[in-house]
């Protein structure tokens, strides 16, 4: 193995199981979680010696995820809903009280626009700021604090008592 | 924590995906080699084939689709340029050697196409028995770096002028009568011409040819002036974007700028950039030779002004259009950018014998190359090297690819 395959190699098993969580919670379904991470990891590779050069290897691969998720969001059909690919959280809502949440959480999070979806999973999941969801989604810190806000507000109405303290997170979004 | 976060965080936990790491490494493997043949050169077909997986690999990925863009606020001097030392900042491709091939005997006004390959002009001299030069022939010669392999083009007449665009199954020249372009087909290795109807009387110059595939005219007939763009695959689309100015050309992003005559107080042109959506801005007076490089064939939108000798200190400015400072490179030489890519800027010193310096943009790292930066195209670079005195000179070509 070569000493890029190696260091790959190594970031490979870091960072992979993060980005398919991430991938998972934009698209919804398991399977075409980890084939989106699976791509972004190729295109780290492929960009190895300068992402090494410059930093931002995770980043990068996120930034590519995130990218291939809006890319093929955008050339799906208007029929196929991303809450289609949910049946398994629809179903997980009958499970135990533990779990209920949680599949509450994941029904409404698929139901955002992609967008929308994409600023709340980075920020509140990933913890990014504004200033990095920007960078990660390509546009402007304006239009992250919108969508989010948006987001937010959409989950604050259908997640109902779940949502106590979403007020707050809204409030937080636009400064 | 907040309460969302902490469920966004559960919900993702239970999610244990078993990656594929030999997967990726051999998809990753791939992708390397189709870049490189690609860049490489190949054979044309080869890579008329393969650049459509390019450019759909490309769509998705951040390092060509969304380039890191220019590292802001550089502050350099001179002093500070590293030489660049092969293995550790670029890789030779094709070593230096002497363009001399099958009685063309000289290489020269070389350039880089689009998937790296070299385009020069070669001289065929044939000489009388007796001596003294019989006729002298020029000729676009196209090699592969990668085998040193040349192919000539076929001659085409009226004469192929400078390069427009040097693509992967097309190049684009002017020619030096009327008002048309040559377009050389590397598949079926013919030329053709593209010619256009414009305003009689008027005396026009190509500019540039514009990523929309428009080729951009600028006119003059007396006082007057019109910029004109004309589609390349539709003669009759011929579209006026603007007159009295000095010249003009688009830049990407859906902008062109325009360039009015010289303020007879400062000397210096207005500059004024439009957009898509019909608005203008002015730019702010700037000093020196600003255009070099947006004539040349790079695509990113910089601008060079390059205050001169006024008392104060020289130095040698990159801005981007928004205005934001990329580079000051502070020198006691009059230097001007030579060519560039969306990476590089190579940089030359006013000797133009002297090597060249490489600015590379995204690392804010400046170079001193080992000769002359004739073109670069992405990562690759097309080095001469000049011997002998003025007047017989011998040149030599190498092609590296940075690191």
């Amino acid at each position: 193995m070569s000493s890029r395959d190696e260091a790959f190699a190594e970031f490979y098993s870091a960072a992979h199981a993060q980005l398919c969580r991430t991938a998972y919670l934009l698209c919804g379904d398991p399977h075409r979680a980890a084939d989106l991470a699976q791509d972004g990891l190729i295109k780290v590779y492929v960009a190895w010696p300068r992402l090494t050069r410059q930093g931002g290897e995770f980043a990068y691969a996120r930034k590519a995820v995130v990218s291939a998720f809006l890319d093929s969001h955008r050339k799906r059909s208007n029929h196929e809903r991303p809450g289609d690919t949910s049946g398994s959280a629809e179903a997980e809502a009958d499970h135990a009280d533990a779990v209920a949440d949680r599949a509450t959480v994941l029904g409404a999070l698929i139901e955002l626009p992609q967008q929308q979806r994409a600023c709340v999973v980075l920020r509140y999941y990933d913890d990014l700021s504004v200033r990095d969801t920007a960078a990660a989604l390509g546009c402007t810190e304006g239009t992250v604090k919108s969508h989010t806000s948006r987001a937010l507000e959409h989950l604050r109405n259908t997640l109902g008592e779940h949502a106590d303290n979403l007020t707050a997170l809204i409030e937080r979004s636009h400064r | 924590m907040t309460r969302l976060q902490d469920l966004l965080s559960r919900e993702a936990a239970d999610f244990s995906p078993r990656g594929d790491l030999d997967g990726a490494l051999r998809a990753g493997r791939r992708r390397l080699l189709v870049r490189r043949t690609v860049g490489a050169g190949g054979t044309a077909a080869l890579a008329a084939l393969l650049v459509g997986t390019i450019v759909l690999t490309a769509t998705n990925a951040p390092d060509r689709a969304e380039p890191a863009g220019p590292k802001l606020g550089v502050k350099l001097s001179l002093d500070d340029a590293a030489p660049a030392q092969e293995g550790t900042h670029y890789t030779t491709v094709r070593p230096a050697t002497s363009g001399a091939i099958d009685g063309y005997n000289t290489e020269h006004a070389a350039m880089l196409t689009d998937d790296g390959q070299v385009i020069g002009r070669g001289d065929m001299v044939t000489h009388h028995p007796k001596g003294g030069i019989k006729e002298q022939r020029s000729q676009l010669i196209l090699t592969d770096p990668t085998t040193g392999s040349k192919r000539p083009l076929p001659e085409y007449s009226p004469l192929v002028g400078r390069p427009l665009r040097l693509g992967v199954d097309k190049l684009y020249f002017t020619q030096y009568e009327g008002t048309r372009v040559a377009v050389f087909d590397r598949s079926t290795w013919t030329w053709s011409t593209v010619e256009w109807n414009l305003a009689n009387g008027f005396e026009w110059e190509l500019v540039t040819l514009g990523a929309d595939n428009r080729i951009w005219l600028w006119g003059r007939d007396g006082p007057a002036s019109q910029l004109v763009s004309a589609s390349l695959e539709d003669p009759t689309d011929v579209r006026q974007e603007a007159s009295g100015t000095s010249g003009g050309y688009p830049v990407p992003a859906g902008t062109w700028i325009v360039i009015t005559p010289a303020d007879s107080e400062s000397g210096t042109p207005a500059v004024a950039i439009n957009t898509a959506d019909g608005t203008q801005r002015t730019l702010p007076q700037l000093k020196g030779d600003l255009w070099t490089l947006l004539r040349g064939r790079t695509t990113f939108p910089l601008l060079f002004p390059i205050p001169r000798d006024d008392g104060s200190d020289l130095a040698f400015q990159i801005d981007t259009l928004d205005g934001a400072d990329v580079l000051t490179l502070s020198t006691d030489d009059y230097l001007q950018p030579n060519t560039g890519s969306e990476r590089f800027v190579a940089i030359r010193p006013n000797d133009a014998m002297e090597p060249a310096y490489l600015y590379d943009l995204e690392a804010g790292k400046l170079f001193t190359m080992p000769g002359r930066v004739a073109a670069i195209q992405g990562d690759r670079v097309l080095i001469e090297y000049v011997h002998g005195p003025a007047g017989d000179q011998t040149k030599e070509i190498e092609v590296i690819d940075m690191n």
